[in-house]
């Protein structure tokens, strides 16, 4: 380790041991001295018990998720249908009910101190899908939650029927969402046509550390298995997270630290098996209470009601991936998954930590006319081990709210080997990957601040080392990050309006080098920039909103950009990068619809997204000196610009049955340089901006009989033929599922089943966004089933 | 209770140091072990005389010893040229081509010197280099051939303490497109164009 790096890390450490400590100080402060103080941090407690039942029935709701958003705690109703929350500070707060098959309900509580306040839920069965909420022993991202202004969910029902064996798959039917490929593994989201890192994909809030937004084979160190909700952040909340954010935010709740105090263990277990690959995958998952005691000066400190612990462990095999033109060699997966979360949690706030490690295999699909160089594929081998320490200090009577902190450690590796015809062989790395990750953020929530009602102010720190091996020359670039951003908002009777403000600072420290095929040496870069986004909504009528966001973003060029030079084995290609590449500066506008009445819902957008100095690899169609079976791609940058709109409803035909459906569709075109941004670009160009998804539907019917649904499903896209030059068209394609959803409570438990057929007709369709798929179909009929029970 | 906060917050902070120092482990992959030839192209010696030149994905041949053909790979690559052995030129007792040598280029067309891995018919402790070859079907990139249809195979000539040398063993009459790779440890840092070989046998 440099001195640098340590000196660093120590100055990093001791700020943040100051403000740890400072806030510690000042909550003890107030606790004897001066309790309700303005600015100190609250020590008042009180008790929320309560009793959820069925509107119609009036029987327990059993396993009901308890959510207080102010505090972001929680807890689940039990055998009876009762609850309770311990720790709550003195106050008011609105407490949200939600489970499966019902609709989410509030309810407005005051706590008081050394009190227990007790409430009765009545619930009503849900018969649109979008209404039904389902957390087991977590909460649900809240609306009152300002870091998490979530446009859309999918957990629950909805999460169980999509969940795949990527988180890619998993959202592929949400509205405006797209898979990019390079064999059933190494898939990742992609939003409104745009991917990569311009799609921030987080992880219980922080950043994966993996390789996945570089390159098409690089997987997510993420399995859907172990979400238990992932949400769409767009718009002003996005920018919190990333100035990159134009396509959005998808953040996968975990849980993995916990927030709440549950007062007995709850388990879940899940089962799920599919016929298209023979894969298995299962998890299983603690929660629970630590009711210990530790000796201290003489004494006993006791830790009942106060710490809780939180394990899971998740595994996926599949093999070799069947498709209607035969058997997809070496797609095979196997994955292992393991966390634990320890916390503590009073009045005054939370803090805890969590430790993850993911290893996974997975191989990437070869064949004639992709890899001249790899006939059998490419094998990867995914390494992660993730540290994460969280830190929350409530605060009370005051401008301050709370007080997040949060530092997260990423150790990633991973190689791809060659598979050579002879399997005795040693397998020889193609290229391998190195990046270690060091995350900081600090939230402050606020209440009112001079125009505005809440809000935030947050500063963010990364130090990044990324080095790469094998057959490649990309230098080892330490790369540091720093960013303070802030978010307010506030409400005008039916007009509601949000803003963001972030200011970045990045800089990249390559071992400086000539290098033949760069056109500019390797020097150190740097980059800063702001970005922004403003959101108003205005509510017409209590069932129609209408709102529109304007979003500036400014995204610096990552290290393969710049620095590339070496073949990507999996990714088929030989990669230059540009030393000389600019920043990347965007202006997203958007307008939306939402209309919601008793048996219709329904949303709509139209968004225009242009960039100046669009970073992407383009294919040269030309191999390179040094490998004469890989084509270059060279990064390059251009004004980009895409335009699209979204479409999503639900409609009751009548009390038993639902129809719905998601349309989408996307445009995306190179402006030439001497060229202004047009608004809209009617005319066909020649060239069009590689890898957009074809304008696609997701229709379903959906039959309900208690708690038991049945529905059938229909996926279609019309052909892709605008296309980039070496990029290949693909043609249109309709793909038919059923499904079936069931579940029921016994003995304190739920039992929730899934079953689906997808792709009845065995049909044979491909993907635009797959790199490989002028040999890769994508999957045939398959079965699979899910069974996942919660005590 | 005010203690209690404290030890829990001087903990937490204390735990965070451990872990940031943690955090600071040196990176898994070692950019040093690429320390990669700069090879872009290689000239193939045969009794000291240049047989072929390659260099940024061009062929040049000596007329000697190669007829000169529109040969195109994949219908997309024009080779220009073969390199053609007859009986003549075969050593009568092992079918032996006389002894070939390879010359790496850099990006200025200047020979580099490699320490060879099999450098005196041992390994060598300080070589990382090695070559490797491959066999295609005439004409293609990408049909590879089994070792009985090929016409002939490359053999590493590793007498005399000479590096970068080897033979080629006659089998059969025709031709065969061979990749010379250069491989650095445990892949590849240069791949060329494969190099279309035909021998003109009797039988």
């Amino acid at each position: 380790m440099s001195t640098a790096v340590f000196s660093r890390t120590l100055i990093t450490s001791a700020f943040f041991l100051f403000i740890a400590v400072h806030a510690g100080f000042a909550s003890g402060m107030t606790e004897d001295h001066s309790a309700g103080s303005a600015g100190s941090a609250v020590s008042d407690a009180g008790i929320l018990k309560g009793y959820v039942h069925d509107s119609e029935t009036g029987d327990p709701v059993v396993l009901a998720s308890v959510y207080i958003p102010d505090l972001d705690r929680g807890s689940v109703s039990h055998d009876e249908g009762d609850f309770i929350i311990r720790n709550i500070p003195e106050g008011e707060y609105r407490i949200r009910f939600q489970h499966v098959g019902y609709e989410s309900t509030s309810k407005n509580v005051t706590i008081t101190r050394d009190d227990t306040t007790r409430v009765s839920v009545s619930m009503r069965p849900s018969v649109f899908r979008s209404s039904e909420v389902e957390i087991v022993a977590r909460h649900a991202a809240e609306e009152d939650d300002i870091t998490t202004y979530v446009e859309r969910t999918v957990t629950g029902r909805h999460l169980r029927q999509q969940l795949g064996r990527t988180l890619a798959e998993t959202l592929e039917d949400e509205p405006g969402m797209a898979q990019r490929s390079m064999g059933p593994a190494p898939a990742r989201p992609v939003l409104r046509g745009l991917g990569g890192d311009r799609l921030l994909i987080l992880e219980d809030g922080g950043r994966t550390g993996d390789l996945s937004a570089t390159a098409s084979d690089h997987a997510l160190s993420i399995d859907p298995m172990t979400a238990e909700h992932i949400e769409l952040i767009r718009g002003p909340s996005a920018i919190v997270h990333g100035s990159n954010t134009m396509g959005g935010v998808i953040n996968v709740r975990r849980g993995q630290i916990p927030f709440d105090h549950p007062d007995h263990i709850h388990w879940s277990g899940s089962l799920q098996g599919e016929s298209v690959n023979r894969g298995m995958s299962g998890g299983f998952r603690a929660f629970g209470p630590v009711d210990t005691s530790l000796p201290f000066s003489g004494r006993s400190l006791s830790f009942t009601d106060r710490m809780a612990f939180r394990f899971d462990f998740s595994g996926r095999h599949t093999s070799d991936m069947d498709t209607p033109a035969g058997s997809l060699v070496n797609t095979d997966i196997t994955t292992l998954n393991a966390s634990l979360g320890l916390s503590y949690i009073d009045d005054w706030g939370v803090i805890g930590f969590s430790g993850n490690i993911l290893d996974s295999k997975y191989g990437v699909p070869g064949g004639e006319g992709i890899a001249e160089a790899h006939p059998n594929g490419v094998d990867i081998e995914m390494f992660r081990r993730y540290l994460d320490g969280r830190a929350r200090f409530n605060f009370s009577d005051s401008w301050a709210r709370r007080l997040d902190v949060r530092w997260n450690y990423s150790y990633y590796f991973h190689r791809e080997l060659e598979k050579p015809d002879d399997p005795d062989i040693p397998q020889p790395v193609g290229a391998e990957f190195g990046v270690l990750t060091n995350n900081i953020r600090m939230d402050l929530h606020h209440r009112n601040m001079l125009f505005f009602e809440k809000g935030l102010v947050g500063v963010w720190a990364e130090h990044r080392d990324y080095a790469s091996g094998g057959m490649t020359f990309t230098p080892e670039t330490i790369e540091r990050s720093v960013a303070g951003y802030l978010f307010q908002e506030r409400d005008f009777r039916s007009f509601n309006l949000q803003i963001a403000l972030r200011y970045d600072y990045r800089h990249l420290s390559p071992e400086e080098a000539e290098s033949i095929f760069l056109d500019h040496d390797i020097t150190s870069r740097e980059f800063h920039g702001a970005s922004g986004s403003v959101m108003g909504s205005w509510n017409i009528t209590s069932n129609l909103k209408l709102g529109s966001t304007i979003t500036r973003t400014h995204r610096s060029p990552i290290i393969e950009e710049l620095y590339s030079e070496g073949p990507h084995l999996a990714n088929f290609s030989y990669e230059i990068g540009n030393p000389a590449l600019t920043r990347e500066k965007g202006w997203g506008s958007e307008v939306f619809v939402r209309w919601n009445r008793e048996r219709m819902r329904a949303s709509m957008a139209i968004y225009r997204n242009q960039m100046d100095n669009y970073i992407f690899p383009q294919d040269t169609g030309e191999q390179s000196p040094r490998r004469d079976d890989l084509n270059v791609f060279q990064y390059t940058e251009n004004k980009v610009l895409m335009t699209g709109a979204e479409l999503n409803y639900e409609l009751l035909l009548n009390r038993s049955l639902t129809t719905g459906g998601t349309v989408s569709y996307v445009r995306g075109d190179f402006i030439d340089d001497g060229e202004s941004f047009p608004f809209l670009v009617t005319e066909e160009r020649e060239n069009a901006v590689p890898l957009m998804p074809p304008l696609n539907s997701r229709l379903y019917l959906e039959y309900s009989l208690g708690s038991l649904k049945i529905g059938g499903a229909a996926r279609l896209a019309t052909r892709q033929s605008r296309t980039d030059e070496f990029e290949e068209p693909t043609d249109e394609y309709a793909v038919f599922d059923l499904y079936a959803q069931y579940h029921f409570s016994r003995a304190g438990a739920l039992h929730t089943f899934s079953f689906t057929v997808e792709n009845l007709a065995n049909s044979e369709y491909r993907n635009h966004l797959s790199r490989i798929k002028s040999v890769m179909p994508e999957p045939g009929r398959n079965v699979k089933m899910l069974y996942r029970v919660y005590f | 209770m005010s203690k209690l906060k404290s030890l829990i917050i001087i903990t937490f902070s204390a735990l965070l140091v451990t872990l940031s120092l943690q955090g600071c482990e040196d990176n898994p992959v070692d950019s040093e072990g690429g320390d990669h030839a700069p090879a872009v192209g290689f000239e193939l010696e045969m009794d000291g005389d240049v047989l072929v030149s390659y260099f940024l994905r061009q062929y040049e041949f000596d007329p000697d010893g190669v007829f000169e053909d529109n040969i195109v790979l994949d219908e997309e690559i024009a080779v220009g040229g073969k390199v053609v052995f007859r009986e003549a030129d075969l050593d009568p007792e092992t079918g032996h081509t006389p002894q070939m040598k390879v010359h790496y280029l850099d990006e200025n067309r200047d020979r580099i010197s490699l320490p060879e891995y099999y450098a005196d018919g041992e390994r060598n402790p300080d070589g990382e280099w090695y070559l490797e070859f491959e066999y295609f079907e005439a004409g293609s990139r990408n049909t590879r051939l089994s070792p009985e249809d090929r016409p002939f195979q490359a053999v590493y000539d590793k007498t005399d303490g000479q590096t970068w040398v080897f033979k080629m063993e006659a089998r059969h009459h025709g031709r065969a497109d061979m990749r010379i790779n250069l491989f650095h440890l445990d892949h590849t840092d240069m791949t060329p164009i494969p190099l279309p070989v035909y021998f003109d046998l009797e039988s």
